[in-house]
Parts: C-alpha cells; sequence; structure tokens
C-alpha cells in the first residue's frame, strides 16, 4: 500500500511543498558549498602542497604534516591553546551559570543587570582587547592601581611569561560569562517550579535543590555548552592577535594565531592549512568524546 | 509539457551551485604575477605611457597610513597636484598599515589587484624582489632620472637592490639615534650636551640616571622597548651594528649558512641588553609606555635615554614645546662601531602593474622635492634627499641636522635582505626569552638561528634566490 502511495507520488512529480523546501534550502546549500566545503576541500589539498599564494604550487605529500612533528612552535602553541581551553572553559561555566541564577532570582534591577552581564557579548573583541590592554598595563593600568591599594606590588600581566596567559583567560571569562549566561537562564527558566516545591516538602535545602533538580536538569545545556567552549576555546586569535601578537616570548601564541602566522606573515598556506586541519581533527576528537561521555552516562546523573 | 520529477529538482539545485560555486571562485583573476612569466618587467613596461595613448589609466597606490598633518598634505595637496599634472591617471589610494602590509600585497598578488605603486620597507625589498613581485626600475632611472637619483643618498638608495638592480625609491628615512634628556642630565651632573660614548659609558649613565619608587622604576636610565616582539628585536638590532656584526645575514647573501644569529658578537650584544634589564636594572623588561598617549617617553618623563626617530623633535614640538630644550640627540654609542638604525621607506612598483610608465611618473611625484618636503615636515622626519637635508626650512633645526649626520657619516646600520618581517619578530620573541631569563642567551639566540636559517632555506627554495 505505502510502495504503491510512493509510486504515484514518484510518477505525479514534487509535491509544491516539496519544491518550496528545495527552494528555501537552496540559498544556504549555495552558500555552504562556496564558503564551507569548496574551501576546506581545498585547504585539505593545499595541506599536501608547499601553496604560498604567489608562487607556482608542488604537491609535497605528507610533508607539511611531518613537520609538524618536529615544529616546536606547533607544539608549543598546541600547549598554549590547551592551557587556555583548561583555564577558560570551567570559569566560563561556572560564572555563566553563577550569574544566570543570580539574575534568575528575584532580585532589584534584574532585568538592567542582565543587559549589564550581556553588554561585552555584544561588543567587538578588539575593541576589549583595546580595553584590557590599558587595564592591564603593567605601568598605569586600573588593575595594578587597585592592588596597589591593598599594598600588592604592580604585576606585569600581558608582559609576563607567566601572567600573561591567565590574563587573557580572565578576560574572555569576563567577555564571554554573557552569553553563557543567556543560555542558562533559558535553561533555568524551563525548569517546573513543582520539582523545587517538592524537594521543598521533602526537606531539601538550597544546596540539595541545586545539586539534584538544577545541575541534572541543566545538563544538556551544559554538554552544549562544553562542546562549544572546546571548539570555541581553541579557535581563541581575536585577544592574542590585538594584545599580545602571541608574545612575550611565545607565551601566548596559540594554534590559530600560529595558523594565522604561517598562512598570512610567511605565506607558507600548505604548512597553515595542515596545522588547520591538525587543529579540526583534534575538535573533532574532543567533540566526539564529550558525547560518548555523554551516551555512556559518565556525564549523566 | 514534463513535470518536474525530485530527481530533477536536485540536479538543477546541484548543477546551479556548482555553476555558482565556480564562478564565484574562478571570476576574471588572472594568474599570480610570478606565474604569468619569466620576464613580467619587461612586459609591463612595454605598456603605452597614458599620456601617448591618451586613454585614461587608472593606478592603485598602496600607501602606508601616517600622521593625520602627513595625511592632510598627502590628500589635499599632493595628489591633487599629481592629477592636475596628469589628468590621464587617476589614482586610487588603498591605505594600509605596516601591520597588515603583507597580508595586503599578497591577495593583491593572488587575487590580481595591480600593485601599481607601493609604500614599503627598504628590508621588505629582498623577498618581493626575489619572488619577482616587484619590477627594477633602472631602465626608468637611466632614461630620465639621472640628474635625480644623484640626490638621494647613495647608501639608502643602494639598500634598495636586489641583485644589483634597483627595485624602490627612498621616500623617508628612518633614522634613530640616542636621545636623551638634558635636564636629567644635569641633575645627575652628567654633562648635558655630550651622550654616551661607548657601552661602557652608557651602563654608567644609567646608573646615575635611573630612579625607582621601591623595586619600581619610576624613570628608566635607558628605556628599552621590549614589550613587544618587534620592539625587542630593533633593540638588539641596535646593539648588533653596533657590536661590529650583521643583523642577522649579511646584506645580499642568501645562504642560511650565513645566519649570524648565534655568533660570539651577537651573544654579547644580547648579554648587554639581558644585563641592562636585569643585572644593572636600568630598565623595565615590559617598556613603559606614556600616561598620555600623545607624548613621548623623553617627552612625558620617563625615561633619561632611549633610541629614538627624528619624529620625537616633532613631537616635543606639538606636545612639549616647554620641554624642547631639554631634549638632546646624540652620536650612536658605540662597542665596536658607530652605527644605529638608518632604513628608508621606499616605494616600488609592482610586478603585476599593467601601467609601468604611469607608475613610474607617479613614483617621481612622490620622491619629488616637493612632495617630500610637504609630506616629512610636519613630523620633523628624515629626508632621503642631499638638497632637502641642506636646505628645507624644518631641516634648519640643529635637533634634526644631528639625525641626519647618522647617514652622512656613514653611521646607519645593516639590514638582512633575505629574510621577512616574521623572521625579525620571531628573533623578537627569542630576545623577549632571554631577556625575561626563560632562556639562556646561548639558548635562545641558538634557537633563534635554526628558525632563521629554516626560513631562509624555505624561501630560497621556494623563490630560487
Amino acid at each position: 500500500m505505502v510502495t504503491a502511495v510512493r509510486a504515484r507520488k514518484k510518477q505525479a512529480g514534487l509535491t509544491q511543498q516539496e519544491k518550496a523546501a528545495i527552494v528555501f534550502v537552496f540559498p544556504l546549500l549555495f552558500f555552504l558549498t562556496v564558503y564551507w566545503i569548496i574551501p576546506s576541500l581545498s585547504s585539505l589539498y593545499f595541506s599536501l602542497t608547499n601553496y604560498s599564494v604567489v608562487l607556482k604550487t608542488k604537491w609535497v605529500g605528507l610533508e607539511n604534516f611531518g613537520r609538524l612533528f618536529e615544529d616546536v612552535l606547533f607544539w608549543r602553541s598546541l600547549k598554549n591553546s590547551a592551557y587556555f581551553t583548561l583555564g577558560n572553559i570551567p570559569l566560563s561555566i561556572a560564572s555563566g551559570l553563577l550569574v544566570a541564577m543570580t539574575v534568575n532570582s528575584a532580585i532589584r534591577f534584574r532585568n538592567a543587570f542582565r543587559v549589564i552581564f550581556y553588554l561585552p557579548v555584544v561588543t567587538s573583541s578588539i575593541a576589549l582587547s583595546m580595553v584590557w590592554l590599558w587595564l592591564l598595563d603593567p605601568h598605569f593600568g586600573l588593575v595594578n592601581a587597585a592592588l596597589g591599594v591593598i599594598g600588592i606590588d604592580p604585576q606585569q600581566w600581558l608582559q609576563s611569561t607567566t601572567q600573561a596567559m591567565p590574563s587573557i583567560v580572565i578576560m574572555s571569562v569576563w567577555g564571554g560569562v554573557g552569553s553563557t549566561m543567556i543560555i542558562y537562564l533559558a535553561g533555568l527558566q524551563g525548569i517546573p517550579d513543582s520539582l523545587y516545591e517538592a524537594a521543598q516538602v521533602d526537606g531539601a535545602n538550597r544546596w540539595q535543590s541545586f545539586r539534584y533538580i538544577t545541575l541534572p536538569s541543566l545538563q544538556p545545556i551544559t554538554l552544549y555548552l562544553l562542546v562549544t567552549s572546546i571548539i570555541g576555546s581553541f579557535q581563541i586569535f581575536g585577544p592574542i592577535y590585538a594584545m599580545t601578537d602571541g608574545g612575550p616570548a611565545f607565551a601566548t601564541t596559540t594554534i590559530v594565531h600560529q595558523i594565522y602566522i604561517n598562512g598570512f606573515r610567511y605565506f607558507n598556506m600548505g604548512y597553515a592549512a595542515a596545522q588547520s586541519w591538525v587543529l579540526f581533527m583534534i575538535l573533532l576528537g574532543l567533540s566526539v568524546a564529550n558525547l560518548r561521555l555523554q551516551v555512556y552516562g559518565f556525564v549523566s546523573d | 509539457m514534463r513535470r518536474l520529477t525530485r530527481r530533477d529538482m536536485l540536479q538543477v539545485t546541484g548543477t546551479a551551485t556548482l555553476a555558482g560555486a565556480l564562478a564565484a571562485c574562478g571570476g576574471a583573476t588572472p594568474a599570480p604575477a610570478a606565474e604569468q612569466g619569466a620576464e613580467p618587467a619587461a612586459e609591463a613596461a612595454a605598456t603605452t605611457a597614458p599620456a601617448a595613448s591618451g586613454t585614461q589609466v587608472e593606478l592603485r597606490y598602496i600607501k602606508l597610513a601616517m600622521d593625520v598633518d602627513v595625511e592632510k598634505f598627502f590628500v589635499e595637496t599632493s595628489m591633487p597636484a599629481f592629477q592636475e599634472a596628469n589628468p590621464g591617471i587617476t589614482v586610487t589610494v588603498d591605505m594600509s598599515d605596516w601591520g597588515h602590509l603583507g597580508e595586503k600585497l599578497m591577495t593583491s598578488f593572488a587575487g590580481g589587484l595591480p600593485v601599481d605603486a607601493v609604500e614599503t620597507g627598504s628590508d621588505w625589498v629582498g623577498p618581493y624582489a626575489a619572488r619577482k613581485q616587484f619590477l627594477a626600475i633602472d631602465d626608468m632611472i637611466e632614461s630620465d632620472y639621472q640628474d635625480e637619483i644623484g640626490d638621494f643618498y647613495a647608501d639608502m638608495v643602494d639598500i634598495s637592490r636586489y641583485q644589483g638592480a634597483l627595485m624602490g625609491m627612498p621616500h623617508i628615512l628612518d633614522i634613530r639615534t640616542l636621545c636623551y634628556r638634558k635636564d636629567f642630565f644635569e641633575e645627575a651632573g652628567l654633562d648635558p650636551e655630550k651622550g654616551p660614548e661607548t657601552w661602557e659609558d652608557l651602563v654608567e649613565y644609567c646608573l646615575k640616571l635611573v630612579q625607582y619608587d621601591g623595586d619600581n622604576i619610576t624613570r628608566a636610565g635607558y628605556l628599552m622597548s621590549g614589550g613587544a616582539p618587534v620592539d625587542a628585536t630593533f633593540e638588539y638590532w641596535y646593539l648588533l651594528v653596533q657590536n661590529g656584526t650583521d643583523v642577522v645575514v649579511p646584506w645580499g647573501s642568501w645562504d642560511p649558512n650565513d645566519v649570524q644569529v648565534d655568533t660570539p658578537e651577537s651573544h654579547e650584544a644580547l648579554q648587554f641588553l639581558v644585563d641592562l634589564v636585569n643585572t644593572h636594572k636600568v630598565s623595565p623588561v615590559t617598556g613603559m609606555t606614556t600616561k598620555n598617549p600623545d607624548l613621548g617617553p623623553l617627552s612625558e618623563g620617563i625615561t633619561a635615554m632611549n633610541s629614538s626617530g627624528a619624529s620625537v623633535v616633532g613631537n616635543f614640538k606639538r606636545y612639549a614645546p616647554d620641554k624642547l630644550e631639554f631634549l638632546g640627540v646624540a652620536p650612536p654609542p658605540m662597542k665596536v662601531a658607530r652605527k644605529h638604525y638608518a632604513c628608508p621607506n621606499v616605494h616600488c612598483i609592482g610586478a603585476n602593474t599593467k601601467n609601468a610608465n604611469a607608475a613610474w611618473t607617479l613614483l617621481k611625484h612622490i620622491v619629488s622635492k616637493e612632495t617630500i618636503t610637504g609630506m616629512l615636515s610636519p613630523e620633523n622626519y628624515t629626508p632621503p634627499r642631499k638638497s632637502i637635508a641642506a636646505e628645507a626650512e624644518y631641516m634648519q633645526d640643529p635637533l634634526l641636522k644631528a639625525f641626519q649626520a647618522v647617514p652622512e657619516n656613514g653611521w646607519g646600520t645593516t639590514t638582512p635582505q633575505a629574510t621577512e618581517w616574521p623572521t625579525l619578530e620571531n628573533i623578537g620573541n627569542y630576545v623577549q626569552a632571554a631577556l625575561r631569563l626563560e632562556m639562556t642567551v646561548q639558548e635562545a639566540l641558538a634557537k633563534a638561528a635554526e628558525d632563521t636559517k629554516r626560513t631562509i632555506a624555505e624561501l630560497v627554495e621556494a623563490t630560487g634566490a
């Protein structure tokens, strides 16, 4: 019976709805092809060549990937990217959740706080970087001035090999907290009040309500934030470019910064493409691992 | 009429997508300059002069952004004068900054956008010439510029050659030397009319001039601007040439084995810098920024000495005229050679130009006495032409004459030709590592030398330089 219906439909051609669907999908398909599929496949090809944009391109096979193993700066950038990611994600998620819970409660000027916390998200990351560059100035920055009030010596911040990356982490957490907050806020508002009321009746305190109702209910959101934050953190570039350019002494050079340096300063596009593919594989691996953890219940309660 | 099936629709959509994608990627882009043929110079030079053909010629001129007053003269006076004198040529000015110039050139050459004229640094010429991206201009000089070329400092012209061929015309000299505050010298009991002569003097002066608040330096003895890798490179560069060695690689050499980053002289130069910061503690490793962004470190008084270009004079005149009498300009201090940094910005013609003659006409206008004087005088920049140095009103200032003494006395620099700026920035990162005691001088320079040899070898392999 079903086969017969399908056969009749096929004979009759596309329905109006199907035609409309294809027309609606076409623009996205076009841009996806032009701006994603073709560049991605091109970069895979370029990663196997010595492509330098302006000179003749030569096929080098896996040479670029082999070179990665010997490139000290590439490993340094991977380490820095991982450092940034490990510093940024827990702080971003925790602070985002904290702020979301605060502005979800019945406090005065709640909407104003929501707007204030979200403002950095809609501000250019380069503009934010410039502001933080001044705040963290070792000689007359406001942060050192504030530390001076409580008797702490001025710090070198972005000029120190040990403090530069933590400084960028702090700036990124501050700049991204609004985005995390808004997602958690949506999640918090989706948790039925009846769950909290039942817990209250059962004698649960606020911590227990948070631990056994709020956190599990927000788990899919946390997983989503985890995956997108890992990807975003490994792709950090704007603040690095604007604030330190990878310095001092390579202390903040990240993998995307190295891709930029190799591609757009040394014009080694082939090598930069190989680095991009390694980054892609790392992110793919981490994302899959995250999802597997979810499937196998390591994350779920 | 047959009705469209799902397969038909998908085929149409797929074909349209593919066609659109190919169209978007292809376009009418000509092949990159280096692949257009072995003789791009001859091809470009063979084009007809605009005035002769009577056709309107369009030029694209990539220019480095400069101070507001310089830009004002350029936009309101210089370009209109050129257009009036050359009605057959229309110039589109594409502004850039140093940080993005490389990207702009790369995308221009790759995308077939003409680089008819470009302002760049003399130390950029080598790699671009090796990639056949700039035109040699010797024929043009010979045909109608013989009388003028002698007015330019010969050293500054020669620095823009590649394998004997002249690739650009000097436009502005970036001359740096030791500048200081006379009032601070007097306070410290030093002769305010005389700067330190040697590295040993420099240390001695610094120790008398530096001021602290607890452990924090409030006024540097000599301000080492090592906050960014590129600044660290420059500070190291000054000391290399003063120690009688080449910067990175001897000028004109493309042999990776000639790299001189890891030599006894370079070790001594970097060790001196490390000691200034860490042993003598006369400058913060971070450099120092001024509270007032209009002022420089000397005019704000956060250092007693530093290495500055001639624009420091313009900065004092404009923003701290009351302190101008305290500004001192000294010859470069020396270890082995009395040298400092002196490199010109140069104007070159891109190899993908279709209007080489018109581009040459523009270049001649840009480096003419009138244009150079008008553009350099607001900021007190140093001119590349001897006649301007001798005659221009703004150059009669003794402070500016002290800067001019650097090239006139042969106190200029040596530059590497076989390296691009990223390589020098890379070395700057290792300099920063040594300054922060993250690596020893030996380790830092050994690593820097290894990286530099590799990048030069890659450049040579890619270009056949």
